[in-house]
């Protein structure tokens, strides 16, 4: 039984970690462009038509067909435009905190949450009326 | 229960006090130095184009200065790229010129420079870093500064001509 479930949990994240590596290893123009900004819109690369947004794209369709990773390409991009092209915040670093936070903020309201549901009920139940 | 009491209410008051200073800190932020005609010039210090050292510009030029913001993809730069090449030597030792290109992939950029023979001192800014502090609306932009770092000539768009550039760097050597 306990055999199952672990074949269960590995195979889950197998086939969950499975596509991550692969558009890790052959990203696609259209992801790319979708998690990279035009510096002079600021917009996604997919919605816009922006001189320096074509010749991003233009980038990214060599970089791909040299073979890099996303990492790589994005890399290169940040070292060009700085971490502003980056559509969402690295998971690493300050910016992990853009993760973090909204996380924290969800887990402190619900303990508030928790806290005060518990006291409420306390009151509640004080308030009984007693019976013989 | 009491003790618990304070300590949230000690959170929520540090919470509104971040939050706070977050708006404070944004408000002086945006309210930093923008590039205006009669003002002095908001100093910066960048890498040049070609990797070889830094390109600092204060608020004290040694004499009077072009500016010139430019990017590889933008149409109007290529066509006024010809005339701040021949007017940069024309002033030699009168004007200094500087090139900033922006937003741009640095090795088109290095291609662009000797395709036109800019020679003058050229900063690599790709982030963008001095596009909002110049108050920069589209490329190319120029500004003309006279010898005490102040702006005397604006331009947010190539110059047409000659005539129309001597005319902008007279301005800084009256």
């Amino acid at each position: 039984m306990r055999f199952a479930a672990v074949a269960a949990i590995a195979a889950t994240l197998a086939f969950s970690a499975a596509p991550a590596l692969a558009s890790e290893q052959h990203p696609t123009q259209s992801e790319l462009e979708g998690e990279l900004i035009c510096p002079t819109c600021k917009s996604t690369l997919d919605q816009s038509n922006a001189p320096v947004a074509v010749r991003m794209k233009a980038f990214i369709g060599r970089r791909i067909a040299a073979g890099d990773t996303k990492s790589e390409i994005k890399a290169k991009l940040v070292a060009q435009f700085g971490r502003g092209v980056l559509a969402a915040p690295e998971t690493k670093g300050f910016d992990l905190l853009a993760w973090l936070l909204p996380i924290a903020g969800v887990l402190a309201g619900a303990a508030v949450l928790t806290l005060l549901l518990w006291r409420w009920t306390r009151r509640a139940e004080d308030e009984l009326p007693l019976l013989e | 229960m009491s003790r618990l009491k304070v300590a949230a209410q000690l959170g929520a008051l540090a919470l509104v006090l971040a939050l706070l200073g977050l708006l404070a800190w944004k408000v002086v932020e945006d309210n930093g130095a923008v590039a205006r005609v009669g003002e002095p010039i908001p100093s910066f210090d960048l890498p040049q184009l070609d990797g070889s050292g830094r390109v600092v510009v204060d608020a004290s030029p040694a004499r009077p200065m072009v500016i010139n913001f430019w990017a590889t993809w933008c149409g109007p730069c290529r066509d006024e790229a010809p005339l701040l090449a021949s007017a940069s030597a024309k002033y030699r030792g009168r004007v200094d010129f500087v090139g900033v290109d922006i937003r741009d992939f640095n090795g088109d950029a290095r291609a662009f420079a000797r395709r036109y023979g800019l020679r003058f001192p050229m900063a690599y800014d790709g982030p963008g870093s001095l596009w909002e502090p110049w108050g920069i609306t589209a490329l190319p932009e120029t500004f003309v500064i006279d010898g005490s770092g102040r702006i005397v000539a604006h331009q947010a768009r190539a110059f047409a001509d000659q005539t129309e550039l001597d005319d902008a760097i007279r301005k800084a050597l009256s």
